[in-house]
């Protein structure tokens, strides 16, 4: 099984734990990850704030340079996953919208045909890959370990996503299959706030306080998240959180792909653990022996 | 119909249809003001003017009250309105309309922010997370430096700040790319 891999900014700066763990996993699980070559920013929230059409065209490239290679796309980011997804309903539209966006895409020299799906991690893991086939590959089970799965917003929004938008359910069932426990709570789908957290700090503040509250009260150890961005907000900010907000959270955030790879027995240092700022003692019993 | 006390009459009737032609607001006329999306929105209570109201705006043809809004800057496109609105309408795709109409109307540490951000792809292809952070760090002056200082340093220390910014091969082509989205937008005359 091969994918055209788009990693997005973040993973090559902000989130190379995430890049680096999601490559050894897929790795491990036999999914061939190639990245397109020379692939481009999707632009995130900030293209289509300066013109949606824009937004379009950008993730369209990125597109086009998979769909040459006759591979489905897979994304880590949630929300390259949704620009991505976004620009191929878009650039396929037949609608005047559609029409349009075609229109400076050819001016550009790129066509988008729909022929390469977008995929995310998490669905590639979970319906490609299979739980039983993960679940089979597991050495060191997280057993006894409570974790908020945290959905956050664009891995299962807007609609078109392989999750409910409203209850998802894949990241707990994929947990379960580590020998996890995924904790019920509110938050998993609500938002961190995002890039607001450089254009509307306070608010995001709130967002994430709340996050991290509803979480520990929920019984969580630990939150894994499937996001760049959720991480930084979540993890980064956290201590700003406690210091102008008077709150004392602990709660330390990991991406899914570092437990996967710490549950399938992989070299911790293929994992980039360690590069968060919340220390996570809470995973020490489970890499006892493997940590040098 | 009174969208609220200060109501003063449409500026541009065709608005709604304006806001209609962008990508995925295309529903936008269908709104029935039942504030789904206010009741949904996570920044709602953060906004002068949750989305609902927002919506009232466009409908009403107020242009300059819509665009003027500061709840535009708000939007975190968290997708939720979108998924909720019973009309099929999507919110966030409304206030990205929005704001590329509003873009240019002000300087705020939001239009900067995405322009910043923006910009950066055009140049290299891909966003220089450092050099964005940056815009918005020094937006405050010192004191907003020394208190971003500290994030900076630590991700810095831990191998996920990179200091110079990543040309692709291919910047050329993402600039010819931007190039012809902005000249269809001017010729267009749609926005």
């Amino acid at each position: 099984m091969n994918f055209a891999y788009y990693p997005g900014c973040s993973l090559t700066t902000s989130a190379k734990d995430y890049d680096l763990s999601a490559r050894a996993v897929m790795t491990a699980l036999g999914v061939g990850l190639e990245e397109i070559t020379d692939w481009n920013c999707c632009g995130a929230s900030a293209a289509p704030s300066v013109d949606p059409f824009l937004g379009v065209a950008l993730s369209a490239r990125n597109l086009a340079l998979a769909e040459a290679n006759q591979r489905d796309v897979a994304v880590a980011c949630p929300s390259c996953y949704t620009n991505l997804r976004r620009a191929r309903a878009a650039a396929t539209a037949a609608t005047e919208v559609g029409m349009r966006a075609r229109e400076s895409l050819q001016e550009g020299g790129y066509r988008v045909s729909g022929e390469s799906k977008v995929r995310h991690l998490v669905d590639i893991i979970v319906h490609e890959v299979g739980l039983g086939a993960v679940r089979s590959r597991v050495k060191r089970p997280l057993t006894g370990l409570m974790v908020a799965p945290y959905y956050g917003c664009q891995l299962s929004r807007p609609d078109g996503s392989f999750a409910n938008p409203e209850i998802p359910r894949e990241m707990d069932e994929l947990l379960r299959a580590l020998g996890a426990e995924p904790v019920w709570w509110n938050g998993r789908t609500k938002c961190c706030g995002a890039s607001a957290m450089l254009t509307q700090e306070s608010s995001a503040l709130h967002l994430v306080d709340r996050l991290l509250t509803n979480a520990s009260e929920s019984g969580a150890q630990i939150i894994a998240t499937a996001c760049s961005l959720c991480h930084m907000n979540l993890d980064a900010y956290q201590g700003r959180v406690n210091g102008d907000l008077g709150t004392a959270h602990r709660m330390p955030v990991i991406y899914f792909t570092q437990l996967m790879g710490i549950a399938l027995g992989l070299e911790p240092s293929r994992l980039g653990l360690g590069k968060a700022f919340v220390p996570a003692p809470v995973l020490d019993p489970y890499l006892e022996g493997v940590r040098a | 119909m009174t969208v609220d006390a200060h109501y003063t009459g449409p500026t541009d009737p065709g608005f709604a249809h304006k806001v209609a032609s962008y990508p995925g607001a295309e529903a936008v006329l269908h709104c029935m003001q039942c504030g789904v999306c206010s009741g949904s929105c996570p920044m709602s209570e953060f906004m002068p003017d949750p989305p609902r109201r927002l919506m009232a705006h466009i409908l009403a043809g107020d242009r300059e009250r819509a665009l003027a809004s500061e709840s535009l800057w708000y939007c975190t496109s968290c997708f939720t309105c979108a998924v909720r609105c019973p009309q099929g309408i999507s919110p966030t795709d409304v206030m990205f309309a929005l704001r590329s109409m509003a873009m240019d109307q002000k300087k705020s540490l939001s239009t900067k922010f995405y322009k910043a951000f923006t910009g950066n792809v055009a140049t290299y292809g891909r966003v220089f997370e450092a050099g964005v952070a940056m815009t918005a760090a020094t937006h405050g002056g010192l004191k907003s430096m020394l208190r971003n200082a500290p994030l900076g340093l630590g991700l810095l220390r831990r191998g996920r700040m990179s200091l110079l910014p990543h040309r692709i091969s291919g910047a050329g082509e993402v600039a010819a790319l931007v190039k012809a989205v902005a000249n269809r937008r001017v010729t267009g005359g749609k926005a």
